[in-house]
């Protein structure tokens, strides 16, 4: 009976984190199917049946979500334009009034922005369903990668802009650059975290694991400080989970964050420009610094969501034991493929003609 | 049974904040104004464009561009910028698309092309000469500016933005079918709105600004 139970606590556990990583996918088909020019983007790609047409998508209610949508759509723009004014009044003013209206607007704007295709949030959300537990550490790594974001930014502007005056058209071949870049870097950590996490996984010898192991848990603990993908255990049992969850590793945070960062949000380029085509870059730096913020806010409340609930899928199979071991291995696996996978896609999508405007 | 209920909501919370159906975001804005190029028979031999972009692109565009440093951009510092914008408008099919009936009419490449920067914006030039000319007194002919991808929203401009040269038919004139980009939203995108997408089209075709060209007696 005890047995029964556990296995179906594990299993819903197993179901959380498969819709977790359903529609982080589906958020990057998302963001892929837009960024190239010849490809269609399809308004459901989260339908379990890949071919479904649109007309099979049951919705409560279709309307919600597009009407919201709309509004996020038509706020974007609004806010663009705003922004435009903003520094242009700021210019005109210098007052601290105009100062906090830009800062405002580009918060905004952050928000709004970053909660369509970009900015990481498939990427760190996939990150932090592999790599961590504590929602803490989710929005920590957001808002760095965030930061990172609007300073490369800023270094790019800074660099080409002020000091060089260098076109606009060279500035966003470098910002283009940098984007692919950043891809191809994610996918590389992705490749790291995965071989990491198989490792720690199969290191072990192990009996098949199926049995109890409570007197083990101090032990565990005891064990998983710093062996990188080491066996631990003498006693051949399937890993702990928080043997698998490299919450100490602060290097692969630090190579997400970085991998994440090194791509300039293309919003804060064009405040920073504009901004210094009318004289005063220093407000477009703190513009900048205003939407990182929004943008932190947005992507962490969605990574604090992707550890919440794979902590919850842990605490539905028990805690510890295998159920928990088995689901922290597959959010492990699972995440570490998806940042691969995210940041491959990416980097191809990234490969196409150059806009021409 | 709260906690499952409880994380399977907070999933789909996270879904739907996190499925933008379609819903690319434009990074610039064109306000259009096309004339029709007629020859001497009276058929449409070419579009020629006059584009008019956001401040915000044109002072990104324009960074790093005032050579003499007189403040302001005249043609020949702009040229670079004019020949790069137009050679790369060429994998986009210079977002423009002009049918005569149901077929598409080939679009080659642009001539007599500039930039110019009026009012801190700056407006792009150039004509785009059809491959095979176009007798909109005999065939149905319409033509469609948009970019599918979305990245550019554009808008005709408010005050007569298509005209026909004047060589043209007396009794030809044109209608114009605007779709505001701001008001393409709430009741009108339903389901039946996604479905309307074709390989061909995608998302942005929904913003086309169209024009067709009609002919008394045809």
């Amino acid at each position: 009976m005890v047995v029964k139970a556990g296995r179906r606590r594990g299993i819903h556990g197993l179901g959380v984190l498969a819709l977790w990583i359903a529609l982080i996918f589906a958020v990057a088909v998302e963001g892929q199917a837009q960024s190239s020019p010849f490809q269609v983007p399809t308004p459901d790609t989260t339908t379990s049946a890949p071919s479904a047409s649109p007309t099979s998508v049951q919705r409560t209610d279709p309307g919600v979500w597009l009407r919201f949508w709309s509004w996020v759509q038509t706020t974007q723009q609004k806010l663009h334009r705003s922004l435009a004014k903003a520094v242009r009044d700021l210019k005109s003013e210098g007052s601290l009034a105009a100062g906090w209206v830009l800062a405002s607007l580009s918060f905004l704007y952050g928000i709004v922005h970053a909660a369509g295709p970009g900015h990481g949030k498939a990427v760190i959300s996939s990150y932090v369903i592999a790599n961590e537990r504590t929602v803490r550490r989710g929005i920590i790594l957001s808002f760095l990668a965030a930061g990172v974001q609007a300073l490369t930014a800023v270094v790019i502007v800074g660099v080409l802009a002020v000091i060089l005056n260098a076109a606009g058209l060279r500035i966003r071949a470098l910002a283009s650059w940098m984007e692919t870049a950043s891809y191809a870097l994610i996918a590389i950590v992705g490749a790291w975290l995965l071989v990491s996490q198989l490792r720690r996984a199969f290191a072990p010898k192990s009996r098949s694991g199926g049995h109890d192991h409570q007197h083990d848990h101090d032990h565990g603990h005891g064990h998983h400080h710093s062996h990188d993908g080491e066996a631990c255990c003498d006693h051949g049992h399937m890993p702990e989970p928080d043997q698998l969850d490299g919450d100490l590793d602060v290097r692969k945070a630090a190579a997400i964050v970085l991998a994440v960062g090194i791509r300039p949000c293309t919003g804060a380029l064009i405040v920073l420009v504009f901004a210094l085509a009318q004289g005063i870059f220093l407000a477009g730096v703190g513009a900048t610094f205003a939407m990182a913020l929004g943008t932190a806010i947005t992507v962490s409340f969605l990574a604090a969501l992707a550890v919440g609930s794979k902590a919850l899928a842990l605490r539905l199979a028990g805690g510890q034991g295998v159920w928990a071991s088995r689901i922290s291995l597959a959010a492990g696996i699972g995440g570490s493929a998806f940042v691969l996978l995210l940041g491959a896609m990416l980097f191809i999508g990234s490969l196409g003609p150059t806009r021409p405007f | 049974m709260i906690r499952q209920i409880f994380s399977l909501f907070a999933v789909c919370t996270v879904w739907a904040s996190m499925v933008a159906p379609a819903m690319a975001h434009p990074h610039v804005w064109v306000t259009v104004e096309s004339k029709l190029l007629y020859d001497k028979s009276q058929q449409i031999v070419g579009v020629r464009h006059r584009w008019k972009f956001d401040e915000f692109y044109s002072t990104f565009a324009a960074q790093g561009l005032d050579k003499n440093g007189d403040g302001k951009f005249d043609r020949k510092e702009l040229h670079a910028l004019a020949e790069e914008n137009v050679v790369s408008l060429k994998e986009f099919d210079y977002f423009t698309f002009m049918k005569a009936g149901k077929t598409d009419v080939a679009i080659e490449a642009p001539k007599d092309y500039w930039l110019d920067h009026e009012d801190g914006v700056l407006i792009l030039n150039f004509t785009l000469p059809l491959s095979k000319s176009v007798d909109a007194r005999k065939v149905a002919s319409s033509l469609s500016i948009y970019d599918p991808t979305y990245f550019v929203a554009f808008s005709f401009a408010d005050d007569n933005p298509v005209q026909l040269a004047s060589a043209a038919p007396k009794n030809c004139s044109v209608a114009l079918q605007r779709r505001k980009n701001e008001q393409v939203e709430t009741a009108s995108l339903t389901e039946s709105f996604f479905q309307g997408l074709d390989a061909d089209s995608g998302f942005g075709s929904k913003f086309a600004q169209t024009v067709s060209i009609n002919c008394d007696g045809r």
